[in-house]
């Protein structure tokens, strides 16, 4: 307690005169000019990430979703999913041992909001069957509803409630290190790849 | 040693040097891609900069705020003065829980407190997490760069780190499989740990969470695993509100490796069910800063790099030549404030060419900085003799434009007769080392002046 008082009583005495806090736009000008659907695919693809979109005509999201799970995922035995997919998944909650987490090959979450500007997807614990899911599962699929797009940073942060986060994080692309000469290698620690499904 | 010596010490080995030169300009070309993206990239930098300011000027108002919030959200809030409180406030936390082994993600703060070190002389296995960090921790070597730790080694050499602590084949250099043995390797330590801690890169007052950005996912992986978590910030982490950290998403990972955000960037706001999560807010000489109207600017920075990148004497000269926690431009105008006389060579390390203040995503005036530095150095006489000397010669004959003008027609002569083994003897002529000089000129400007006036 003592080094609270201590630091701010320092503070009071050394800061400088009060200065205006901006106003922050949204950067929005170009409203309508970009596809944030399109733009976002781009980054997603720069950042190391894949996507695919729901094909028109296809009315069965669902079972489309299933398929191409099957498709790219062939080898993947331990699937945790926080949607109702209807294929053989694996329960897991908050209590789970972290020797059951160590297993999951492919973990299916939903993407509350995606970011065009920088591929990123807001993925609050509500969609976490467990915090550590989207960092320890080999492969992560991330679902966005095409409602969900935004342009920017400045747009997302309007759309998340400052009242009671609990944890969450911006995702974009796969997990991924150039700490051995600025050689860009994916899968450093977290997830191998990333997919996204536009439904 | 001073940074020169430590700088010739680095290009005794010159394709190395030339190399390192290289893999950070691509960095910096990197960042320019990035940021010619964004057409309002320069507005972004000014608001950057001004919620800094704001925020500065209302410190002592926004941690209070941050506090309140981040208690109200179930975190222990903890504050120290200074290193060695910060340290033995992780310490007891770690004691308290039982356990032995820490998983730690990237933070600058914790190298300035030497965490590791003290954690280590009382019985607690450190484990740096971030593959960067985790090289240089096998070696016992400082990072040399705060975004890039083992930036100034090549893979050979983390090949035979790796072979030596992680049993990985001799000869083996593939940065794929380096990364793939050390994500085997940490896994486990992952699976183990109960503890982790994290630094901060923003911590929002509004909503008492902290923000931690990274690209491997280390951190994140480390904490929600653990069931305690320690984050350790600078009083200078805290910004207002959600809609300023718009603006420092946006800045700080175009800024700092061409990526337009880190792969993951996490919100901590509450523990999670049944853990811990503190948060040690930290001085550490920060207040003093505050209260320096030529520097206080320094406390803007949210440790992007970039300065470091562009700089043409850091990327010459190494991190470690530094012989700091933070190097390049930013750390030569933190350093002095913590031991001017132990840093007092670094604000000369500089050409002053203001590269770094161009690419600062929160505007830090870095170059103008370093040349008030110099003042105060040579004010108060910490540098070296010959260069006092020098000076003070220099500087009485420029007051007298006679003599200067007498000495210049003799040295012109004179540099024409000397031989070049002399006036590139390089104890005598550093500067010349690896330059030529110039020819000189058969008359002053003035000699000139005086003949060609109409
Ligand atoms: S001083 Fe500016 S450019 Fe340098 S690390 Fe800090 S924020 Fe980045």
């Amino acid at each position: 307690m003592l080094s609270r008082q201590k630091i701010l009583g320092q503070i009071r005495a050394n800061k400088p005169p009060e200065l205006p806090s901006p106003i922050v736009p949204f950067f929005n000008e170009n409203e309508g000019k970009i596809n944030a659907v399109e733009k976002f695919g781009e980054v997603l693809r720069f950042v190391g990430g894949s996507f695919y979109e729901l094909p028109a005509g296809e009315t069965n999201p669902n079972a489309w979703l299933v398929r191409e799970l099957k498709r790219l995922f062939p080898a993947a035995k331990s699937v945790v999913s926080s949607l109702s997919l209807g294929m053989e998944t694996q329960t897991i909650t908050p209590e789970t041992d972290t020797s059951v987490l160590e297993g999951i090959d492919l973990a299916v979450l939903y993407g509350e909001i995606a970011v065009a500007e920088n591929a990123a997807i807001w993925l609050p614990e509500a969609q976490m069957p467990h915090r550590a899911v989207p960092f320890i599962t080999q492969y992560l699929v991330l679902v966005v509803k095409k409602e969900s797009f935004v342009r920017n940073m400045h747009e997302a942060y309007q759309l998340i409630p400052k009242q009671n986060q609990t944890y969450g994080v911006f995702i974009s692309g796969p997990s991924k290190t150039a700490d051995i000469e600025q050689s860009l290698v994916i899968g450093a620690h977290g997830a191998r790849g990333l997919t996204v499904f536009v439904v | 040693m001073s940074h020169s010596d430590l700088a010739e010490k680095f290009n005794t080995d010159f394709d190395k040097t030339t190399w390192h030169d290289e893999s950070l300009w691509f960095v910096r070309q990197k960042r320019d891609r990035a940021v010619f993206q964004v057409e309002e990239f320069q507005e972004l930098r000014e608001l950057g900069s001004q919620i800094k300011d704001h925020t500065l000027s209302k410190l002592d108002y926004y941690l209070e705020q941050f506090e309140a919030n981040a208690q109200a959200n179930g975190v222990v809030v903890h504050w120290a003065a200074d290193a060695h409180e910060h340290n033995q406030i992780v310490l007891d936390i770690i004691k308290k829980s039982g356990e032995s082994c820490l998983v730690k993600s990237k933070s600058m703060l914790t190298e300035e407190c030497h965490l590791n070190p003290f954690l280590e002389k009382n019985g607690v296995e450190v484990v740096d997490t971030d593959l960067g960090e985790r090289i240089i921790q096998f070696l016992d070597q400082p990072p040399s760069h705060i975004v890039m730790p083992a930036i100034h080694l090549k893979k050979e050499e983390i090949g035979e780190v790796f072979h030596k602590h992680l049993g990985t084949a001799k000869g083996m250099s593939d940065p794929q499989q380096l990364t793939e043995a050390a994500r085997q390797h940490l896994r486990q330590k992952f699976m183990a740990a109960k503890v982790a801690l994290s630094g901060v890169n923003f911590a929002v007052a509004e909503t008492g969470g902290i923000v931690v950005c990274t690209n491997e996912g280390n951190a994140d992986l480390g904490i929600d695993l653990a069931n305690v978590h320690i984050a350790s910030m600078g009083i200078e982490k805290v910004i207002p509100t959600l809609e300023h950290l718009a603006v420092f998403t946006r800045l700080l990972a175009r800024s700092a490796i061409g990526q337009p955000i880190t792969s993951y960037t996490s919100h901590f706001t509450k523990p999670r069910q049944g853990t811990q999560m503190h948060v040690v807010i930290v001085d550490n000489g920060r207040t003093a800063q505050l209260g320096r109207p030529d520097f206080r600017a320094s406390l803007k920075c949210i440790r992007c790099g970039a300065c470091m990148n562009t700089c043409p004497v850091y990327r010459r000269s190494g991190g470690h030549s530094y012989d700091a926690t933070v190097p390049g431009p930013i750390g030569a105008i933190l350093s002095p404030n913590i031991d001017l006389k132990k840093h007092s060579s670094l604000p000369f390390a500089s050409t002053l060419c203001g590269s770094c203040s161009d690419v600062c995503p929160v505007k830090i005036d870095i170059h103008v900085q370093l040349y008030k530095w110099r003042q105060i150095v040579s004010k108060s006489g910490d540098y070296s003799a010959s260069k006092r000397l020098a000076m003070n010669v220099l500087g009485r004959v420029l007051e007298r434009p006679q003599i200067y003008g007498r000495i210049g027609k003799v040295a012109r002569r004179m540099l024409q007769i000397t031989p070049h083994a002399l006036s590139h003897a390089a104890a005598l002529n550093p500067w010349a080392k690896a330059r030529e000089l110039p020819q000189p000129p058969a008359e002053s400007f003035k000699e000139w002046y005086g003949k060609n006036r109409k």
